[in-house]
């Protein structure tokens, strides 16, 4: 009995070591339309350690509750509003939208938020901004927009 | 400490981690929030209370197990220009001055969002509350798109 304790501890010792986690960086700026929900592209993989993301989406392998976090960065311009949330199976998530209004200078929108998630559902970060007209995202002068997801527990 | 001592523990820590307390609750109906007061703000719809300390009455936690927690608080706002807008954390009823976080609010529905970590023992009261200055009272938004919420991650000891 105490050895195969011993086994199953292990097991589950080594998953919660190697946790799902992802964390990808925008490298390359992206022209966001006017008043549309647009997928962010983020084409650098900092960590992907269940290999589940092929930009902009990831797609789940463990089922479980998930911190899903990202930043979009804008290029300065003063009008209009900015906004990033979670898009799940094509269903943007209301309960993870951030908004922001538009500053002097680079605009920032940063989000946090728990999701359930199901094997197979398929994640992105979507944005949107009303300046007029396309704007595009920050890139470089020390603005990376970033995207990344942590399993926190079984569902 | 004997072996069965060390998978004893080993035992309980990775059943801590299945089970940990994790709590998410969502705002559903609008609320007025008085010019230039603290105001607790209102979250009926609890997605997850591992736990069970949740009071959707109240819209307070019952802390249920010790530890340091990750706190995420987010209020949206009616659209009004004037003033500026804050999120924070009350333990016990008492203002936590590193989870606050201010916006101004030049556009439509800005968001004030404050997120970190912070100790919390078994009895605390937790709660978030929002402010805005715009000169008179104000709703908070809520619609199919934003939704306001809060949460708590049990992260350890």
């Amino acid at each position: 009995m105490t050895s195969n304790l011993g086994f199953l501890n292990f097991t589950r010792y080594n998953f919660y070591d190697n946790k799902p986690i992802l964390h990808v960086e925008q490298t390359v700026a992206q022209s966001v339309p006017n008043t549309t929900a647009t997928a962010i592209t983020y084409t650098t993989v900092v960590v992907d350690n269940y290999a589940g993301y092929s930009s902009p989406s990831y797609t789940v392998k463990v089922a479980g509750w998930y911190r899903v976090y990202g930043c979009i960065h804008y290029v300065s311009n003063t009008t209009g509003s900015r906004w990033i949330r979670a898009n799940v199976n094509s269903s943007g998530i209301s309960s993870t939208i951030i908004g922001t209004a538009a500053p002097t200078g680079i605009c920032s929108c940063v989000m946090g938020s728990l999701v359930p998630l199901q094997v197979g559902d398929v994640v992105k970060l979507e944005s949107s901004q009303t300046s007029g007209g396309a704007l595009s995202t920050q890139v470089g002068s020390g603005y990376n927009s970033w995207f990344g997801m942590e399993f926190i527990r079984c569902p | 400490m004997p072996i069965t001592g060390q998978i004893l523990t080993g035992f309980r820590s990775i059943n801590q981690l299945q089970s940990k307390a994790l709590l998410s609750v969502t705002q559903t109906v609008g609320l007025s929030v008085p010019n230039n007061a603290s105001t607790l703000v209102t979250f009926t719809s609890a997605v997850i209370d591992t736990h069970s300390g949740y009071n959707t009455g109240t819209s307070a936690y019952t802390v249920k197990v010790a530890g340091w927690y990750w706190y995420t608080g987010c209020i949206h706002w009616a659209t009004n220009t004037t003033g500026f807008r804050y999120t924070q954390l009350l333990v016990n009823a008492a203002a936590s001055t590193m989870m606050i976080s201010s916006v101004s609010p030049g556009g439509t529905t800005p968001s004030s969002l404050v997120s970190g970590p912070v100790f919390l023992n078994v009895g605390d009261v937790v709660t978030t509350n929002g402010l805005q200055n715009s000169g008179g009272a104000l709703l908070t938004f809520v619609n199919a798109s934003f939704q306001s919420s809060w949460s708590l991650e049990w992260l350890r000891i």
